[in-house]
């Protein structure tokens, strides 16, 4: 049987990667970027949710509950309830961003969270002001 | 399409869905020999799926029977309608051998049987002992429930709606309450200095 | 046939196995290295779709599709909002058209760099799936980038699609393309021409022609077999009647000529990307909104769509009935009957060494044969 030459030695090729570039990152001092319009963690602009609970009733994975936050943060809510998220639920669909009447409620492109405490996976989204400006 | 009148020999009726898509309505007797005149005399060769639908309110299981022919360019969706309870079918794994998994799932899923089958033992679900799940009855909320629990950390959640009325409530209260407090204010004030009143009458 | 199993022992090859494609087993007869009898077993990775979605509405039930394979979700995303657009009668606009396509061809591509990872990995040529799977990742940054998520974009959303295209993205795809290229000619020297991969390949697991339509083999499997059937030419969808493409085949119907169908598809998926981003519309709608998002009612009728995926033709069977919830949805991906049907009887009087290779050139994905 004939012996398949460029068969044995074409593979051989891949010895030239050893002087290539590496393509990996040296994680933690090298980061990746992150892009804008990732869908990582809730952020809610508790000045301009009105506490209308659409987020609540179009989420499929029961992930929302409305509650009371610590103080008035908004006159005009309705309700006086701000949802809070079980990550333990979530999916980051990102449909209640997309059905909140006033666009409080965003992903933000932050996605780390570890913890050994199941109860740590309730998750109140970070306050953020200026988002629902942005957003209009 | 030549179809069409093939089947109108047979008296059954070929309805266009879309571009691709064709259906036509067997009674159930007679679905064994038109599908296998689909085989052997219109050349639809391929069954591409088998699949149920579970129309509780009316009683009946809607079987469909999906067939291509060798050029693969459109879907005929044979259809028939079976007795939801004791449901049975025919099979049809001598015929197309994929037909046994498809079967298989179906009866597992649907609690349909087919006699003949040689194998109708467990697809997904092993040791499963209720209900065939995909049956519409079949209520997954309320079996997940009795199998575990929910968080009970998350016992605090409101319910919107009754948030939304106390609050609208408590804004009323309060509007009344300040509305009378104004009344008694200039009701007093009133007494206090008549010349006002006075004023006001003039 | 009792006979032959006399003096046989039996292994379980799977679940938790390296060479398998997923969360599934093969039960395997053998004497000596030879198997004797192959049955498989799903079971271990159910999550009842099918059921979950009857209690959805239609947007809700949107965002669960996508989960039923882990590889490549977008077939199934396109195959659902082209469901619901069939049944309610919504047109979506060109440009919606034209990033769905791109979407999907962009999948195609990631799905054959994780493809030959596997294949390659399965007969212990270990540096492929290290650079294949590397190259994956540049393609799932893009998706990062247009969906906001890397494996579950939840993207093609009945009416159009989410998002529009970010700034940029176009000319980023296309720096990507050409790295491709480049690199398929490094993979054609290193993995599809390397003598390992053919004497282990050739003349393994071959297909016989002649049953393949009947017993509805779809994909690579058929298209190995010389039969030159594909869903994008026969049942055009989207775009796909507009672009010009080829089908590739081979005739020999064993794992190599089935590797090498995928490597000539992944040539065809670039030069379809690249008349996508020639032609892709500069303005246009993206999203043409449901009625009555929430509340939207499916009518009382059944479709049947196909779509053709990296591993061959996927379709969904989608009734309503007038309601808000979907009354029955099924999938019926290829794996089902490559699964069953064909790995039982190509594995018979094979090596236990090929039946890892065998299953991977299959493209079978057991997340889509239970659901
Ligand atoms: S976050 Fe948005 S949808 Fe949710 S309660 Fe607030 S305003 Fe309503
Ligand atoms: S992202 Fe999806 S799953 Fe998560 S809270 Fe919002 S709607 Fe629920």
């Amino acid at each position: 049987m004939a012996i398949d030459v460029k068969g044995v030695l074409s593979p051989l090729s891949a010895i030239g990667t050893l002087f290539e570039h590496p393509r990996t990152l040296t994680y933690p001092e090298v980061k990746k970027d992150i892009p804008i319009g990732y869908r990582g963690f809730h952020i809610n602009n508790l000045e301009t949710c009105v506490g209308c609970a659409s987020c609540e009733e179009i989420c499929m994975n029961d992930a929302i509950d409305m509650i009371h936050p610590d103080k008035e943060y908004n006159v005009k809510n309705t309700s006086g309830c701000i949802p809070r998220i079980d990550y333990g639920r979530c999916c980051w669909c990102s449909l209640c961003t997309d059905v909140c009447p006033p666009g409080s409620l965003k992903l933000d492109n932050i996605c780390t969270h570890a913890d050994c405490d199941p109860d740590n996976f309730l998750y109140m989204p970070k306050n953020h002001k200026n988002i629902g400006e942005e957003a209009s | 399409m030549d179809l069409a009148s093939k089947l109108e020999k047979l008296s059954l009726q070929l309805v266009q869905k879309q571009d691709y898509l064709y259906s036509v309505t067997v009674g159930f007797e007679r679905l064994e020999s038109l599908l296998l005149s689909f085989l052997n005399e219109f050349g639809y060769i391929t069954l591409d799926s088998i699949n149920c639908r579970d129309d509780l309110e009316d009683g009946f299981f809607t079987i469909t029977y999906c067939l291509q022919t060798k050029d693969r360019d459109h879907v005929v969706m044979v259809q028939t309608k079976i007795q939801r309870e004791n449901a049975s079918l025919p099979t049809m794994h001598t015929i197309w051998p994929q037909a046994e998994i498809m079967e298989r799932e179906m009866h597992e899923m649907f609690g349909v049987d087919f006699p003949g089958h040689p194998t109708l033992i467990d697809f997904a679900l092993e040791y499963w002992d209720n209900m065939p799940p995909l049956r519409r009855d079949f209520d997954t909320l309320e079996y997940v429930n009795s199998m575990n629990p929910f968080r009970e950390q998350r016992g605090d959640a409101l319910d919107a709606k009754e948030e939304m009325k106390k609050k609208r409530e408590a804004k009323k209260a309060a509007k009344l309450k300040a509305q009378q407090e104004a009344e008694a204010k200039a009701a007093l004030e009133a007494k206090n200095n008549p010349s006002d009143e006075v004023k006001n009458e003039e | 046939m009792k006979n032959n199993l006399k003096n046989t022992i039996k292994i379980f090859h799977g679940p938790q196995h390296p060479g398998i494609t997923g969360n599934m087993s093969v039960e395997l007869d053998l004497l000596g290295e030879t198997i004797k009898r192959a049955q498989t077993h799903v079971g271990y990775l159910h999550r009842g779709f099918e059921k979950l979605v009857e209690r959805r509405t239609v947007v809700q039930a949107f965002t669960i599709v996508c989960r039923i394979c882990v590889p490549e979700p977008d077939p199934n995303e396109e195959n659902f909002a082209r469901a619901v657009e069939n049944l309610a009668g919504l047109e979506i606009s060109e440009k919606a058209k034209y990033i769905r396509t791109m979407v999907l061809e962009m999948q195609r591509l990631a799905t054959m760099f994780l493809w030959m990872g596997g294949q390659a990995g399965s007969i212990g040529l270990g540096l492929i799936p290290q650079w294949s799977v590397c190259d994956r990742d540049y393609m799932l940054d893009l998706f990062e980038e247009l969906t906001g998520g890397r494996v579950y974009h939840m993207y093609a959303f009945p009416g159009g699609v989410r998002r529009d295209l970010p700034e940029g993205f176009l000319d980023k795809l296309s720096d990507l393309l050409d790295y491709y290229e480049k690199r398929i000619i490094v993979y054609n020297n290193t993995f599809f021409d390397n003598v390992i991969f053919k004497k282990r390949a050739i003349g393994v697991g071959v297909v016989n022609r002649d049953e393949v339509l009947k017993n509805g083999y779809v994909g690579q499997t058929m298209r190995a077999c010389g039969i030159q059937k594909d869903v994008r030419k026969d049942m055009p969808y989207l775009m796909y009647d507009k672009l010009d493409f080829d089908i590739p085949i081979q005739q020999d119907g064993d794992v190599y000529a089935r590797a090498i169908v995928r490597r000539d598809e992944m040539l065809q998926s670039i030069r379809i990307l690249r008349q996508i981003i020639k032609q892709m519309p500069k303005e246009g709608d993206i999203l043409q909104k449901i009625p009555k998002h929430r509340k939207f009612k499916l009518p009382a009728d059944d479709t049947y769509v196909q779509t053709e995926s990296a591993r061959g033709a996927m379709s969904y069977y989608m009734a309503g009935d007038g309601s808000e919830k979907i009354r029955r949805m099924q999938v019926r991906g290829p794996s089902l009957v490559h699964a069953y049907t064909l790995l039982e009887k190509l594995l018979v009087d094979s090596e236990l060494a090929d039946v890892a290779m065998t299953m991977n050139s299959l493209g079978i994905c057991p997340p889509e044969i239970e659901r």
